[in-house]
C-alpha cells in the first residue's frame, strides 16, 4: 500500500510538470492551449531518439529538454501569440488542430513509437524499509520532480522574473504599464512549460511507452489538475497535481478491493473499475461544485 | 436574423438528396450511399452542437458524449433482443435527454473555460464509465447483429431505405431548430449569446433556457447516435472519446457558427475532404489540421462574428 | 400622511473581505418619487444597486418590496414583481435591432416564452406595443437598425427603454446619463419626468445639476453609510454632506 502511495506521489509530480506550465500559460496569457499535451509527446521522442544517438540517458533527456523548449518557443513567438486576443473557442480548435499537425509530424518522422527504456544503473530496486522494495528508478522520479518543483517555486515566489509572471497573472495590463516585457516574459513562460513537458515526457516514457496520442490521454488530467488547483496558481496545480495523482493511482487498486468486500463479487468486479476510472472527474465535480474558482485561484 | 437560405433552394436541394440514392443504386454504386448516409447522421449531430455552440454561444466540449449515449443506449437494447425501432430511439433520446438534464443543471453554473473544462470532464467521465463495462464490449466495443425494426415494411438493412430514413430525421432536425430559433424561445436564447445579464435583468431566468436548450442539443445529439449505431452495427467507447466532440466543434466552425445547417456542411465538407485525403496519403490528419488552422485564422469575422468580441468584454470563471 | 414604502431597505450589509461596503443602510423609496441617490466614488452605490437587483448577495439586512421580502430573491424574479435596473455601463443585445430589443423586454412580461414552434414574427401585438414604446422614448426613426449602430447618447435611451419596457413599479436607474453629451442628456431627464408618472424611481447620478432638479428626496451615501436623507433644500444645506461630498465636488 505504501508502494501505491509513493507511485502515486510519482504520477502527481509528473503531472505537475504538465499542470504547472498550462496554468501559467492559462493564467497570464488566457489562452487555452490543447497541444501542450503534444509538447509532452514531442519531448518522450525527441528522448527516445537522443538517447539510442547518444548512448547516453542523461544526456539524450536534457538534449530533449532543450530542444522541446525551442520548439514550444518558437510555436509560442509564430503562431500562438495570435491566439492571444481571440476567443476560447478559436484557442481550442487552432490548438486541436495543432494537435493533429504535430501527432501526424511525429508519426512522418518516427513512427508510431519509439522505445525508450530507463538506464541500467536505475533498474534495480531500492530497500526502502525492511520489507519494501521500491524500483529505484521511480525513485529518481520523485526525486526530480521534486527538485524541480522547489525550483519553480523559488523562482515563481523570490526572483524579480518570478514577480513579473505573478504581475502579468493577475493584471496584465498594469504590467505591461509598469514597463515589463510581456512579449519576451510569454514567450520564455511557453519555454518553460515546454521543458517541463519535456521532462515528464522523458521521464514518464520508460513507464507509459512512448507512442503518438499518449498526449492526449495526459492532457485531459492536467486539465484537471488545474481546474481543481485553481488556473493561474502553481502552489494549485502542485496541490491538485498530487491530490489527482493520488486518487487516481490508490482509486484503482484500493476501491475495486473495497467494493469486494462490501458487495457481491460480480457487481464489485463490474463496478470496481468503472468508478476508479471515474474518481478523478468526480473529485473535479465536487470542488467544481463547492468552490467554482478552483482551491487557489490565482486570479483576484 | 441573417442572410437566410430561400426556399428554393432548399427545394432543390432536397429534390436532388431525393434522387441521388436512386441514381446510384440504378448505377450499382451502392457504397456511395451508405457513405452519404454516414455524413448526413454526422450532420445532425454537428447541427445538434450547434445549437448550444452557434446559437446558445456555450463551448460543450462533450457533446460526443450524448452522440455515445444515443448509441449504446440502442446498441445495448438490441444486444437484448429488444428491436422495436421506436423503442429504441425514444429510449435513445429518453437517457440523453436525461443525461444532458443531469450534465447542463451542473455545468450551466459555470462561465468560460470552467464551463469547456466541466463539459470535457464529464464526457470524459462517461468515456471511462462505458469503457470499463464488460458487459457490453468494453474497449472493444460492442457489435449489434440486427438493426432496429421499424415495421412498416421498412427494413433497414437496406442502403437505400437506410438513407431515406436518415433524411427524414435530418430534414426534421432541420426544421425543429429553423423554427425554434425563430420563436419565443429563440429569441431569448439569441439574446443570452449577446449579454445573459441583461436577459436576467429585464425578467427571464437565463438559466433555465440555456439548461432547456442545452437538453434539446443532448436529446438530439443521442438521436444521431441511435442512427449510427444502426448504420455502422457497431458502437464503442471512442465514440465519446474527447477527440470526437472536438471533431464536432471542427465540422461547426466549418460550416458555420451560429447558422442553421451550418453542422451539415461542415460535416459533409469535413469528412469528403478526410476520404479524398486518405486517398492519397496516410497521413491526412496532418492536412486537414493545416486546413483547420487556415480557417480558424483566417476566417472571416462574419464566420464566427458572436464569438469574436475584445476579450475584455466576455465573462470570465465569475458568476 | 405616512405611505407604506415602495422599497424598503433595512439594516443592509456587506463587506468584501476588510472593506465594508455597505454599512448598515437603512433607505426607503416612496410610490411616486424620484429618490436620488448621490455620493462620492466608491461610497458602496454600485454595491447597493447591485444588491437591490439582486446581483449581489448580502450579508444580512433585509430588502422589502411593496411589504415582500426579496432578499434572497433571483433577478428575474424581481423584475416580475416590478423591480427594473438599468445600467451603467450599456447592456443592450447588440445582434438585435432596436425594435427587437425592446419587444424581448415587452415579451418578457407578456404570455410564456417556453414557446417552441410560433414564430415571433407573427406577434403583431408585440411589435405594436414596442412601436409605441419606441414613439415615447424618441427611437422611433431607429426602429430597424441594429443596437450596435447607435451613437452613445441614443444607447444610453435604449438602455433606459429595456428597463421600462418591463413596467416596472420600481425603477433603479444607474447613472442613466454617464457618458452622453448635453442634448442626450437633456432629452433623459425629460424622459425621466415622464417616467415618474408610471413608477417609482431610484436614481444614482453624479450630474448635480440633474439630480437637484429630478430628486423629490436625495439620499447620500459615504463609505458605505447612508449620512442623510431629505428634501434637496435640506441636503444642500447639511453640514456633514457639504464636507464629505459637495464640497470636493467645488474643489
Amino acid at each position: 500500500m505504501l508502494e501505491q502511495a509513493l507511485n502515486g506521489l510519482q504520477f502527481g509530480l509528473m503531472l505537475f510538470l504538465l499542470a504547472s506550465g498550462l496554468t501559467l500559460v492559462f493564467g497570464i496569457m488566457d489562452m487555452i492551449n490543447l497541444a501542450h499535451g503534444a509538447l509532452y509527446m514531442v519531448g518522450a521522442f525527441l528522448a527516445a531518439w537522443l538517447v539510442q544517438l547518444t548512448q547516453s540517458f542523461l544526456l539524450g533527456v536534457l538534449l530533449a529538454v532543450g530542444l522541446t523548449a525551442v520548439v514550444g518557443m518558437l510555436l509560442e513567438a509564430t503562431l500562438l501569440r495570435t491566439l492571444y486576443a481571440r476567443d476560447h473557442l478559436s484557442q481550442v480548435l487552432a490548438t486541436f488542430a495543432l494537435i493533429l499537425i504535430i501527432n501526424d509530424s511525429v508519426r512522418m518522422i518516427w513512427g508510431s513509437d519509439l522505445a525508450l527504456s530507463a538506464p541500467q544503473t536505475l533498474s534495480g530496486p531500492v530497500q526502502l524499509l525492511p520489507g519494501l522494495l521500491y524500483p529505484s528508478y521511480r525513485l529518481v522520479i520523485i526525486a526530480v520532480g521534486l527538485a524541480i518543483a522547489l525550483l519553480l517555486f523559488v523562482l515563481v515566489t523570490k526572483t524579480r522574473v518570478g514577480a513579473w509572471v505573478r504581475a502579468g497573472a493577475s493584471n496584465r495590463e498594469m504590467a505591461m504599464a509598469m514597463g515589463i516585457n510581456i512579449k519576451a516574459l510569454f514567450t520564455g513562460v511557453f519555454g518553460i512549460g515546454a521543458a517541463l513537458c519535456a521532462v515528464a515526457g522523458a521521464m514518464l516514457g520508460p513507464l507509459l511507452a512512448v507512442q503518438v496520442g499518449m498526449g492526449e490521454n495526459i492532457l485531459i488530467l492536467a486539465f484537471v489538475v488545474i481546474v481543481i488547483g485553481g488556473i493561474g496558481s502553481v502552489w494549485g496545480a502542485f496541490v491538485g497535481a498530487i491530490l489527482v495523482g493520488f486518487v487516481d493511482t490508490m482509486g484503482r487498486t484500493l476501491l475495486p478491493h473495497l467494493f469486494r468486500e462490501i458487495f457481491s463479487p460480480q457487481f464489485a468486479s463490474a463496478a470496481g473499475p468503472a468508478v476508479a476510472s471515474i474518481l478523478v472527474y468526480l473529485l473535479m465535480a465536487v470542488v467544481l461544485f463547492v468552490r467554482p474558482q478552483g482551491l487557489f485561484s490565482g486570479r483576484s | 436574423m441573417n442572410r437566410e437560405t430561400p426556399p428554393w433552394l432548399w427545394s432543390l436541394l432536397l429534390a436532388l438528396a431525393v434522387a441521388l440514392p436512386l441514381v446510384l443504386h440504378a448505377r450499382g454504386q451502392d457504397y456511395y450511399i451508405s457513405m452519404i448516409s454516414r455524413m448526413m447522421i454526422y450532420g445532425i449531430a454537428a447541427c445538434s452542437l450547434n445549437l448550444i455552440l452557434g446559437f446558445g454561444g456555450l463551448v460543450s466540449f462533450g457533446h460526443a458524449a450524448f452522440v455515445g449515449i444515443g448509441a449504446y443506449a440502442v446498441g445495448i437494447m438490441i444486444t437484448e433482443g429488444v428491436t422495436s425501432g421506436w423503442l429504441n430511439f425514444a429510449v435513445a433520446m429518453g437517457v440523453s435527454a436525461l443525461a444532458a438534464a443531469v450534465i447542463g443543471a451542473i455545468s450551466l453554473r459555470t462561465r468560460g473555460v470552467y464551463f469547456i473544462m466541466i463539459t470535457l470532464a464529464f464526457a470524459q467521465m462517461i468515456y471511462y464509465l462505458v469503457n470499463s463495462i464488460k458487459a457490453y464490449g468494453g474497449d472493444e466495443g460492442l457489435n449489434i447483429k440486427s438493426r432496429s425494426n421499424f415495421g412498416m415494411g421498412l427494413d433497414l438493412k437496406n442502403d437505400v431505405t437506410f438513407y431515406f430514413v436518415v433524411l427524414f430525421v435530418l430534414v426534421l432536425t432541420l426544421v425543429i431548430i429553423s423554427r425554434m430559433m425563430k420563436s419565443r424561445f429563440g429569441r431569448v436564447i439569441l439574446a443570452i449569446r449577446d449579454d445573459d445579464t441583461r436577459v436576467d435583468a429585464i425578467g427571464f431566468p437565463a438559466y433555465t433556457y440555456k439548461w432547456v436548450l442545452f437538453i434539446i442539443a443532448g436529446t438530439l445529439g443521442g438521436l444521431a447516435g441511435a442512427l449510427m449505431v444502426n448504420h455502422q452495427n457497431y458502437v464503442s467507447p471512442n465514440l465519446m472519446h474527447w477527440t470526437q466532440s472536438g471533431t464536432l466543434m471542427v465540422m461547426v466552425i466549418l460550416g458555420g457558427v451560429g447558422t442553421l445547417s451550418g453542422g451539415l456542411w461542415g460535416a459533409l465538407v469535413l469528412l469528403i475532404l478526410e476520404d479524398l485525403i486518405a486517398e492519397y496519403t496516410v497521413y491526412w490528419q496532418f492536412y486537414i489540421g493545416w486546413f483547420l488552422l487556415a480557417v480558424v485564422l483566417l476566417a472571416p469575422r462574419g464566420l464566427s462574428s458572436f464569438f469574436n468580441r475584445p476579450k475584455k468584454l466576455e465573462t470570465k470563471g465569475h458568476a | 400622511m405616512s405611505q407604506q414604502p415602495l422599497l424598503d431597505i433595512q439594516d443592509l450589509v456587506k463587506s468584501f473581505g476588510a472593506l465594508l461596503a455597505t454599512d448598515h443602510v437603512n433607505l426607503q423609496v416612496l410610490p411616486n418619487e424620484i429618490h436620488a441617490l448621490i455620493g462620492p466614488n466608491g461610497a458602496g452605490k454600485t454595491s447597493l444597486v447591485a444588491q437591490l437587483s439582486g446581483l449581489l448577495s448580502s450579508d444580512s439586512g433585509h430588502i422589502l418590496f411593496q411589504g415582500q421580502d426579496i432578499t434572497a430573491m433571483a433577478t428575474h424574479e424581481r423584475v416580475r414583481l416590478g423591480l427594473a435596473r438599468s445600467f451603467q455601463i450599456t447592456r443592450l443585445f447588440k445582434s438585435f435591432t432596436v425594435l427587437e430589443n425592446v419587444s424581448l423586454a415587452i415579451q418578457a412580461r407578456t404570455g410564456n416564452s417556453f414557446s417552441f414552434w410560433r414564430p415571433v414574427k407573427q406577434e403583431a401585438e408585440l411589435t405594436d406595443k414596442a412601436m409605441s414604446l419606441l414613439n415615447e422614448l424618441g427611437l422611433a426613426p431607429r426602429a430597424h437598425h441594429h443596437a450596435s449602430e447607435l451613437a452613445h447618447g441614443e444607447q444610453r435611451i435604449l438602455e433606459l427603454g429595456l428597463a421600462v419596457a418591463t413596467q416596472p413599479k420600481l425603477l433603479l436607474l444607474d447613472e442613466p446619463m454617464a457618458g452622453a453629451g448635453p442634448v442626450e442628456s437633456e432629452r433623459i431627464l425629460n424622459l425621466i419626468l415622464k417616467l415618474r408618472q408610471q413608477s417609482a424611481i431610484l436614481l444614482i447620478e453624479h450630474d448635480m445639476d440633474a439630480v437637484f432638479r429630478l430628486a423629490d428626496r436625495i439620499s447620500v451615501l459615504v463609505s458605505g453609510a447612508l449620512i442623510a436623507t431629505g428634501t434637496p433644500q435640506e441636503i444642500r444645506h447639511h453640514p456633514q454632506v457639504i464636507a464629505a461630498y459637495l464640497g470636493e465636488e467645488n474643489a
